[in-house]
């Protein structure tokens, strides 16, 4: 299952590829002809970063509090 | 059900700011003019070069020209050539009309307009400079521009020149401060109600959102810090409006610091509310009303007109409420989870 998963995230790229330039060429000019659009990116990036971070925090807590339950037990 | 229904409207309006707020097109604009300086009496031949237009679809209705004094002065473009949807050239011809009295240099407004992408300009374009050596040719400065749409036909969010692309930072930098503002709130009117009843619980959820807050805050210090290299020019540039928000969250620090280095629960839940009561409202006239006393380069401080005066448009409020909504349903759900850690927390410590 992983495997399959992993091989097809690595062929992600190549389909893209194989579907000629024009869809390259429309990405490409989707992030750089018109200006800034990868601040917008970064900014998204940088947000789910931060509320994934106290998420992984919060699950850490939770984590060691059900260890402290199954030891009492 | 009925009990996630916050939760499902959070999601749904993410979602809505995600999706529309990266795909919807800005409105047609022009990025760039060659040449940038003409002299008079000739013709040139004029680039202009578009974003997010329809040239080519719209080519019957397409209208290319000049303009000064508030369009009292008007060259019409001849020969326009579209090269492709981004891109066309039209002659115009530069007669002294468009010079006012002794006027040596003028600066003339460029706008393309047509059925699809309304009219769209770039203001001050062309310098057209004086040639004082031939100086008696008239020929009429005025031509004939019939406008139907002023607007674009399709749903988008309007070009700005600094912003570009960058303008959709909307829904995700300013709901940052939103959703802090609102959590932070919630935070200091639960301080209140400690203090009133002196219950536990109350001081778990000013703790929890002054946390949550916290974490809000840094996420749209950081984001306000990489749009403002974009767009000001530097990642931190000492300006009013940063720096108060960079002293709130270190006051919101100070108060984390304020409870942990107090070890007697009631004691701790005690000091900490009054502080949490006094920072808020410290900070709120920091970052709202300090920086509005003086110039600022963020949009609405200073002279500086805010978002909702000519960026705002009602395009962009339709998605922009949805997003404030969202990022502060999230925020109250992150809340929500670290209270219930807490109190399991302090059930377990205590049985």
């Amino acid at each position: 299952m992983k495997k399959t998963l992993l091989t097809i995230l690595m062929l992600l790229p190549l389909a893209t590829f194989a579907q000629g330039n024009d869809v390259a060429d429309k990405f490409g000019n989707f992030l750089r002809e018109s200006g800034k659009l990868y601040v917008v990116f970064a900014v998204i990036i940088t947000i789910f970063a931060g509320i994934i971070a106290m998420l992984i925090r919060q699950e850490m807590k939770l984590s060691r509090l059900e260890k402290k339950i199954t030891n009492k037990n | 059900m009925r009990k996630y229904w916050w939760k499902i409207l959070s999601i749904i309006c993410l979602g809505v700011a995600l999706t529309a707020g990266v795909l919807t097109p800005l409105s047609p604009g022009i990025s760039n003019i060659t040449p940038e300086s003409v002299t008079s009496d000739s013709t040139y031949t004029i680039n202009f070069y578009c974003q997010n237009a329809h040239l080519l679809s719209n080519q019957n209705s397409l209208q290319c020209f000049l303009s000064a004094d508030s369009g009292k002065t008007m060259l019409c473009g001849k020969n326009i050539l579209v090269k492709s949807d981004h891109q066309l050239t039209a002659n115009f011809y530069f007669n002294h009309n468009i010079f006012s009295g002794n006027t040596k240099i003028k600066y003339l407004d460029a706008a393309i307009n047509n059925d699809m992408d309304g009219t769209f300009a770039e203001f001050s374009a062309i310098k057209a400079v004086r040639d004082t050596t031939k100086n008696d040719v008239l020929a009429p400065a005025k031509c004939g521009v019939v406008i139907k749409n002023t607007d674009p036909q399709f749903f988008s969010f309007p070009y700005r020149d600094i912003l570009i692309e960058s303008i959709r930072n909307l829904y995700f930098h300013v709901p940052m401060w939103f959703a802090m503002i609102i959590i932070l709130l919630v935070s200091a009117i639960y301080s209140i109600r400690y203090l009133y009843t002196f219950k536990i619980d109350n001081d778990i959820v000013a703790s929890e959102c002054a946390k949550v807050g916290l974490l809000f805050g840094l996420c749209g210090i950081t984001t306000g810090s990489m749009w403002a290299k974009t767009t000001w020019g530097a990642y931190w540039n000492n300006d009013p409006k940063e720096s108060a928000a960079a002293v709130g969250l270190l006051m919101y620090f100070g108060y984390l610091v304020l409870r942990s280095s107090i070890a007697d629960h009631d004691k701790r839940a005690r000091v900490a509310a009054v502080t949490n009561i006094f920072f808020y409202a410290i900070f709120i006239p920091l970052i709202f009303v300090l920086p509005r006393l003086t110039d600022s380069l963020h949009p609405g401080n200073g002279g500086n007109p805010g978002f909702n005066s000519y960026d705002l448009d009602n395009h962009m409020r339709v998605i922009f409420y949805p997003a404030i909504i969202g990022w502060t349903l999230l925020g109250v759900w992150l809340v929500s989870i670290r209270y219930r850690i807490r109190k399991l927390q302090n059930k377990i410590e205590s049985a």
